[in-house]
């Protein structure tokens, strides 16, 4: 898989196998398995709410979080790939705001059930020892997505 | 005529006591998490508040160095718009009244 800034200021998604793929739907699994308090439960823990706060603003927190995922499953469904799972995916920069905060989504998951800011972020996948098939594949997760915020915030965001 | 006078100092003290009370700020507080990039925390309060690379990178640091930091302080409901703004972005945050 490729990922590259646009001319247009966005960035483009070259996948070019099923497992590039499986890693990118990936993200809204991982954002939408977040296990106990929501995403906006953990955000606002040290929150005193008042019933006005509850009513008014705390859906449409919730309804942003959940829009986002959607958007992303919506976006890769759509994406064009043909017999060998090649193709092409474009984020705008209107849409990177989205993509990030998806993304966020899917790594507060990951961090929150396998503790992934424990692990040295800068040892290489066979020094971190012996973690087990599900461990491992979401320490590669969380690189990529990490990566992937890397560059929309480096080119399209920031 | 001493009774009035006194009623008349008494009201004058409470009122002149009330115009002098001040409203005590509501101060917004953001919170280390271990998933948020460093990079991306300083474009949020840079967004949010409007304020310079400079000082949205030190907020940033004390945020990630001292597991939280008091970025903004003012009125409530002013206060309550940024933590609103700052629980999108997936920052962790909240809103106290300075004592």
């Amino acid at each position: 898989m490729k990922l590259a800034p646009t001319l247009e200021g966005g960035l483009r998604i070259d996948a070019d196998a099923a497992e590039d793929w499986i890693v990118l739907d990936a993200i809204c699994v991982d954002a939408t398995s977040l296990p106990g308090l929501s995403l906006y439960d953990r955000l606002s823990e040290k929150m005193v709410k008042d019933p006005d706060w509850e009513e008014f603003v705390v859906p449409e927190i919730r309804s942003q979080f959940s829009d986002e995922v959607t958007h992303v499953s919506r976006a890769l469904s759509a994406a064009a790939r043909d017999d060998d799972q090649i193709g092409s995916l474009f984020i705008t920069r209107e849409d990177a705001p989205i993509w990030y905060g998806a993304i966020n989504q899917a790594r507060m998951t990951l961090e929150h059930v396998y503790k992934l800011s424990d692990l040295d972020e800068f040892a290489e996948l066979d020094e971190l020892g012996d973690l087990g098939q599900e461990k491992l594949s979401a320490v590669v997760r969380g690189h990529f997505y990490s990566t992937f915020q890397s560059l929309l915030l480096e080119y399209v965001l920031d | 005529m001493l009774v009035n006078e006194t009623r008349f100092g008494t009201s004058t003290e409470i009122q002149s006591s009330t115009r002098n009370q001040t409203v005590m700020p509501w101060t917004v507080i953001v919170y280390d998490d271990p998933v948020n990039l460093m990079q991306y925390v300083t474009m949020v309060f840079r967004k949010v508040f409007g304020y310079s690379e400079d000082k949205a990178v030190v907020l940033m640091k004390q945020v990630h160095e001292k597991g939280r930091s008091l970025v903004w302080s003012g009125e409530k409901e002013k206060a309550e718009f940024y933590v609103q703004q700052l629980h999108s972005y997936q920052l962790k945050a909240s809103m106290e009244q300075e004592s």
